[in-house]
């Protein structure tokens, strides 16, 4: 009994520390060098005064992360780091490249953790380059220290703000917040709003950022749409609307954040049931409250199973840790199980208001057409109404029509764009329209690891 | 959009385009009823050769039709970009098949041999020795110890092929249903009547079956046995690279962005179009062994897709005996046959006086 | 400890241990790494985790590397990724 564990961020710890203390045995292959997953990404590396600098909760990782490393000097937890794993086979073989090598592992159980990925946010200029993520950033800060100069972050999300308090702390302030929720987005989400003490600290953690924003005097833009960027080496020149009237800003670096999709890459691959989320507009695995998939023996934990945080994604790694141990004859404490089942549930009532109140917009969700949508192969959204007017009914059919879907990223940030715009095109709701198929390799690979590679058994 | 034409043509793949792009050519008026997204849709999983060599080795017949189709093709092809604007990236510089062990190249240089005869001599193969082809393709080395060669193979942009008989098509005047599901099927004196499970009625006075693997539910409805099965090809695609490849290969070809296309399998798995690690495995080290620096190169993606497969892997061309005007068309090889499909096959759709000869292609080969 | 750097396209490039080659370039002020193939339009990293393939760099000779999952190391050599990889001889 050997249970493969992809991804080492908080769901993929917990699950792989909760069968671990059951004696079973876990591998868990890690596409960094050091544990953490993104969101306690390098923090083994991290002195605490460094660390405190992102926040209690990136502190708190730590903990995590020192437990899990202790767990993985034992012979139960194989802890496999800077290993790329290109393929999850239906039955359960995990093939994973490290250096140039190739090997491949049989599993009685997979759980997959990879998390999730920043939605695309397709703007006239978002590929030039100095134009990055907010995710980015954050992670430039947390490995190298450096603090994109000068910058102006674009969209809606906690994500935007805890960035920009990071930068703020790191001692260089970002120039302006462009916001792209508006008067509607609130008045929405409040309807969603459900009191409890997790929905209390979040709204606190919220408030505090913001009022370290505005002490710092860095300027908040509400209700922005159609924004585009013109960019001249390190300068961009940011336009966007508001109730109207243009305005226009200048900025050393552009960082865009559109919310946080789950990465269904591994998911899609397995052919999985995936539903559509229609408020937070994505594809998301479909699991039953332990993360159990529509595929025998194939869990899945974290963000990637839908979008909660950090903390949620903790518990479920335990509770996906708890439907392999059922599952394959292993005892689970009923109360146990009960518990951190209701804990997990907690998270969804804070969920329901952000992702009401940072909910995509359509003017990046269905851009002009001249905007390039494909960053990979170049296509523009143009392109993409085209080749429906032509006959195209899907994205399978689009890539064949245009290439779009079929670059190195494999649809990873024009796939949800996709389906927008053929559902909009086509005058259809976005859940009948699809989405890639995704095949093997998940990542790139040699022929000759591909050829040759050692099966451990 | 049109519900009454002359020809209602069942499919919108490679095969039916090409014959509505004929039939369009010949003034009659047609409709096309495609598939969904979901379907299997070989033409968009196809590697995209425009090849005679290796076909029709026991049956000269089939040889001498794919021979035809690739010598009409340059022609055909120039009259769509002509048409639409679309470059479908056609090269007809010839096509190799390598060979890594003596036996296998002695059995083909026999088999080759055979069928020039059979053809009256019209068969302008080629052998090149171990030198020869490295002299041609400095990628081949390993073990490769020589290869065939014809000179009218080539490949093609099937993609965009496709791409370019669409918009041919609508341009001169095709209906082209999409999403449809054929339910219902009428004959009579007066022709055909067809309803689909949207509610589309179509009614024609000839019909085409043209739907791939759809031909073995679809066939009966019009009297035909439907005989066609699926065969399973899984090929890789590698990063692109600037041109390092002369001439496509029948399992290695560079396509004109640049990415390596490597293949094949053919296995007989059902309706599952999924990739498979043995498989991948296997089709790299083959290609490794002709091509050795491929071994450095990254894959990118992969994919498995069904080949319609009759019986003994020709062409099907039957008209129904039960409801005349009703025809069914299928084969593997829909990407070469385009132009003979536009030209010829749509005269014997028409019923005109030159039409070509197409008894060894029935339904009839079957029997017993 | 001594300061170590790398090359990029012959410049010398400083970097602290631990870092990725990208983001030591984006620390030097370079955002642009390659050329795109269709467009000939100049890209740079954009998720910085692995995921949007947009930060390629050729490193020691081997093209497509993505910048943001190669760690800095000394004396490599990096250079600007034009349109597309060439094969390396023997």
């Amino acid at each position: 009994m050997r249970v493969g564990v992809i991804g080492g961020g908080p769901a993929g710890m917990m699950a792989a520390l909760t069968l671990v203390e059951k004696n079973i045995e876990v591998t868990l292959f890690d596409e960094q060098p050091s544990a953490g997953g993104q969101i306690y990404r390098h923090i083994a590396n991290t002195n605490p005064e460094e660390a405190r600098r992102f926040g209690d909760d990136y502190v708190a990782g730590g903990d995590l992360v020192k437990r899990f490393q202790s767990a993985s000097l034992t012979d139960k937890l194989t802890h496999i780091s800077t290993a790329t794993v290109w393929s999850v086979s239906e039955d359960r073989e995990v093939a994973w490249s490290i250096n140039g090598q190739s090997f491949s592992q049989g599993f009685s159980a997979i759980i997959l953790a990879t998390g999730a990925l920043e939605r695309a946010m397709p703007v006239p200029g978002w590929t030039n380059p100095g134009v990055m993520t907010a995710g980015a950033a954050q992670i430039l800060m947390k490995t190298a220290g450096f603090v994109p100069k000068n910058a102006v972050l674009i969209g809606s999300g906690p994500l935007l703000y805890l960035v920009a308090t990071q930068m703020l702390e790191m001692g260089n302030s970002p120039v302006a917040l462009l916001e792209t929720q508006n008067f509607q987005d609130y008045f929405r989400a409040m309807t969603k709003l459900r009191p409890g003490p997790v929905v209390f600290s979040y709204l606190l953690k919220g408030a505090r950022m913001l009022r370290q924003l505005s002490r710092a005097g860095v300027k908040r833009y509400k209700g922005v749409y159609d924004v585009s960027i013109s960019s001249d080496k390190n300068t961009h020149i940011i336009r966007f609307d508001i109730n109207g009237s243009p305005y226009q800003i200048e900025a050393g670096s552009v960082l865009l954040h559109a919310g946080v999709q789950p990465n269904i890459q591994f998911s899609q691959s397995l052919g999985l049931a995936h539903q559509w989320n229609k408020i937070n507009q994505c594809w998301e695995p479909e699991t039953d409250a332990m993360g159990r998939t529509s595929r025998e023996h194939i869990y899945i934990a974290g963000d990637g199973a839908g979008v909660l945080g950090a903390d949620a994604a903790k518990l479920s790694g335990e509770l996906a840790a708890m439907a392999v141990l059922h599952d394959h004859g292993f005892h689970v404490d009923a109360a146990t199980e009960a518990a951190t089942l209701a804990n997990h549930r907690r998270y969804r009532s804070i969920r329901s208001f952000l992702d009401t109140l940072y909910a995509p917009k359509h003017w990046h969700n269905l851009p002009d057409d001249d905007t390039i949508i494909c960053r990979c192969e170049e296509v523009t959204a143009g392109k993409v109404r085209d080749a429906v007017h032509l006959g195209c009914l899907g994205p399978n059919q689009l890539k064949a029509f245009s290439r779009c879907g079929m670059g190195n990223c494999q649809g990873r940030y024009c796939g949800l764009t996709v389906v927008n715009l053929i559902a909009d095109t086509r005058n259809l709701p976005p859940e009948e329209v699809g989405y890639y198929r995704i095949r093997s390799p998940i990542k790139p690979v040699t022929l000759e690891e591909i050829a040759n590679h050692d099966i451990i058994d | 959009m049109r519900t009454e034409a002359d020809f209602a043509v069942i499919g919108g793949g490679i095969v039916g385009l090409s014959i509505a792009h004929g039939l369009l050519n010949h003034g009659r008026s047609v409709i096309c009823i495609d598939g969904t997204d979901a379907d299997f849709r070989a033409s968009r999983g196809n590697f995209g050769l425009v090849w005679v060599q290796g076909k029709g080795i026991s049956a000269p017949h089939y040889a001498a039709w794919s021979q035809k189709a690739v010598r009409e093709y340059p022609d055909f092809v120039a009259g769509l970009t002509d048409d639409t604007g679309i470059e479908v990236s056609l090269q007809q510089t010839g096509g190799y098949e390598y060979f890594n062990d003596p036996e296998t190249m002695t059995e083909r240089i026999n088999q080759f041999t055979s069928l020039r005869k059979a053809l009256g001599g019209d068969y302008p193969y080629e052998i090149l020795s171990a030198e020869d082809i490295r002299a041609a393709e400095p990628m081949v080395g390993g073990e490769t110890v020589g290869a065939s060669y014809y000179p009218h193979d080539g490949h093609v942009n099937p993609l965009q092929l496709l791409k370019a008989l669409a918009e041919s098509c609508q341009k001169h005047g095709l209906s082209h249903y999409l999403g449809e599901k054929l339910t219902q099927v009428k004959h009579d004196r007066d022709g055909f009547r067809l309803k689909t499970l949207k509610g589309l009625e179509v009614t024609s006075d000839k019909v085409v079956l043209c739907a791939g693997l759809g031909a073995k539910v679809l066939g009966p409805m019009f009297g035909f046995k439907g005989l066609v099965r699926p065969q399973r090809g899984q090929v890789l695609v590698t990063e692109k690279l600037p041109p390092v490849l002369n001439r496509p290969s029948v399992t290695i070809r560079q396509v004109n962005e640049g990415a390596i296309q490597i293949g094949d399998s053919k296995e007989e798995v059902g309706f599952n179009d999924s990739e498979t690690q043995s498989q991948m495995a296997r089709i790299a080290r083959n290609a490794i062994k002709i091509m050795p620096k491929l071994a450095q190169l990254r894959l990118v993606r992969s994919w498995g897709a069904l080949r319609v497969m009759s019986p003994d892997g020709l062409p099907i061309y039957q008209e129904s005996r039960t409801m005349p005007g009703a025809f069914l068309v299928t084969c593997h090889s829909g990407i070469t046959l385009a132009a003979t499909h536009s030209r010829n096959l749509s005269r014997w759709l028409v019923g005109t006086k030159d039409a070509p000869d197409l008894s060894d292609f029935s339904e009839d080969r079957f029997n017993g | 400890m001594a300061d170590l750097y790398f090359y990029f396209d012959n410049k010398k490039i400083p970097f602290t241990h631990g870092m990725s080659v990208a983001a030591a370039l984006l620390r030097a002020g370079i955002t642009d790494f390659r050329q795109t193939q269709v467009g000939n339009l100049p890209r740079g990293p954009f998720c910085m985790m692995g995921a949007c393939f947009d930060c390629l760099l050729v490193v020691d000779g081997m093209p497509n590397r993505q910048g943001c999952m190669t760690p800095a190391k000394q004396g490599i050599r990096i250079s600007r990724q034009s349109a597309q990889t060439i094969l390396e001889d023997g």
